[in-house]
């Protein structure tokens, strides 16, 4: 295998978001990937690009990189499908209102675009249940189809001359004096100047070759895919119930079993019009499998908002294993102190797509400059050094 | 001129065009383009690159004729090509019939 001068671990969208901003600054890079491109947590999503619901800094993170989405169909030259209708909020318990209209005050003074839907609005959504008690439209949040961005970052950074190799896994990293100086796969020893940690779930496998404890592990997310439906009016429906799954404490998640099994709607209608319904979160390990009771709720929960979908068929299913950071849940971005050349970019947890653009832009931007992105300071992996 | 209308969704699907995957409309052509564009050799990552084998039939139509494809394209035999993983459910079931595992499980869900 021929040396570039940064070597990337993973060839999922993490890993090919940076091998294209690096390509874009001809930077000569080389893409390993132990199984297949796209094929972990980057080909088992909904696609969705939330950024009303998170607090500053993740925030600004998620905003600036929403931002580098919307030039990124005529950059890549590929229609990508990212869709601004925005986001749904829907709560179905008269009690939950309250908390809705404080959520939505909080998105507001952040300068996030809300408007609350009246009662006739919901109404005259014929495909929204009656039940649904309060509605939140916000503005900045989007969708995209994974796919397309995962490969049109691949197409057009091996068009800049990047290289990717499947089925080449990292066995050992060696290092010397702060830095490392030889890679081993596989498939023959590399010797980059500069080395990305990408890995996703495996992130913590390849920290540890170099004596880093990289605190990510496996949350497995499950989604049903519907036939398709005609195109809805709004394409990215979210239940309130996904702000505790998703973002609150663990106390939220034992009002019940399906709270527990972290299953609260996230619906997304896709550019070819088929609906995917998520989202679950648990820790299985490394288990991808799909489990009959999540499947359950997660279409049970669905036909509460939908009622339309009880009776429309589902024609797949699927899990992915996203990189979780077990400490803070916030990813875990740029340069290392302990090591000279040895980067990290992994623990988006369910934020890989949306997160993906300003990640592959700011960890292509500290190699090439040397300097590093103020954005990504609240991120490092010195925050888990409480010396 | 004739450079003008390519790429548009009108010309993409070329009549005489062979299509492969009937249910999200693939063609031969373009599944051969993307196996050698991304180095394709195995039937997931031609799903994931075309969308062929997504849809309503998940696969149950073209899956051997994309199996076949890539025997040729990747110079392999047929034996050394997999079929895609399956996944549940094996034939298309209505949102409520798998929601219908759990209805009337859990005390503590008030809806």
């Amino acid at each position: 295998m021929k040396n570039s001068e940064v070597l990337i671990v993973g060839g999922g969208i993490i890993g090919s978001s940076i091998a294209y901003y690096l390509s874009k600054r001809n930077i000569e890079v080389t893409v390993v990937e132990k199984g297949k491109f796209l094929g972990g947590a980057s080909g088992a999503n909904q696609g969705g690009i939330p950024v009303s619901l998170f607090d500053p800094p993740l925030l600004d993170l998620v905003r600036e990189s929403r931002k580098l989405y919307e030039g990124l169909s005529g950059e890549l030259r590929e229609e990508l499908g990212f869709d601004e209708t925005g986001l749904l909020l829907l709560v179905l318990k008269e009690e939950q209102v309250s908390l809705l209209n404080k959520f939505m005050k909080r998105m507001e003074q952040r300068g996030l675009g809300v408007k609350k839907l009246s009662k006739s609005e919901i109404q005259s959504e014929q495909f929204l249940a009656s039940d649904v008690k309060a509605a939140v439209k916000t503005s900045e949040d989007a969708s995209v189809d994974p796919f397309k961005v995962g490969f049109g970052f691949i197409k057009q950074a091996k068009a800049n001359g990047a290289i990717f190799k499947k089925n080449t896994e990292v066995k050992d990293i060696i290092t010397s004096d702060k830095k490392v100086t030889q890679v081993k796969t596989n498939r023959g020893t590399l010797q980059p100047e500069y080395l990305v940690n990408a890995a996703g779930v495996g992130s913590k496998s390849i920290g540890k070759m170099v004596g880093l404890d990289i605190p990510v592990k496996p949350r497995r997310g499950q989604v049903l895919v519907t036939e398709p439906t005609p195109r809805a009016n709004y394409r990215y429906l979210m239940d309130f119930d996904y702000i505790a799954t998703a973002l609150g404490d663990s106390d939220d998640r034992k009002k019940s079993q399906r709270m527990e099994l972290g299953v609260a709607s996230s619906l997304i209608q896709e550019p070819s019009s088929n609906w995917t319904i998520g989202a679950s979160r648990d820790f299985a390990g490394f288990d991808k499998k799909t489990t009959r009771e999540t499947l359950g709720y997660l279409a049970d929960r669905a036909t509460k908002f939908v009622p339309d979908f009880e009776n429309c068929n589902i024609i797949r299913s699927y899990a992915g294993l996203r990189p979780y950071c077990h400490i803070d849940g916030e990813p875990i971005l740029g340069q290392v102190k302990e090591l000279e050349n040895f980067f990290i970019a992994t623990g988006h947890a369910g934020e890989g797509i949306t997160l993906a653009p300003i990640t592959g832009k700011l960890i292509a931007s500290e190699i090439v400059s040397g300097k590093r992105a103020k954005l990504l300071d609240s991120f490092r992996y010195s925050r888990f050094n409480s010396s | 001129m004739e450079e003008k209308n390519k790429g548009s969704a009108e010309s993409k699907k070329d009549k005489s065009e062979k299509i492969i995957c009937r249910c999200e409309e693939v063609t031969e052509r373009e599944i051969r383009e993307s196996i050698r564009k991304f180095d394709l050799d195995t039937v997931a990552e031609v799903k994931r690159a075309t969308r062929a084998g997504m849809g309503l039939c998940q696969g149950r139509s073209c899956e051997a004729s994309i199996i076949r494809i890539l025997c040729e394209e990747v110079g392999r035999d047929i034996s050394e090509i997999n079929a895609d993983s399956t996944r549940p459910p094996t034939i298309p079931v209505e949102t409520g019939v798998i929601a219908d595992v759990i209805r009337g499980v859990d005390v503590n869900e008030e809806f």
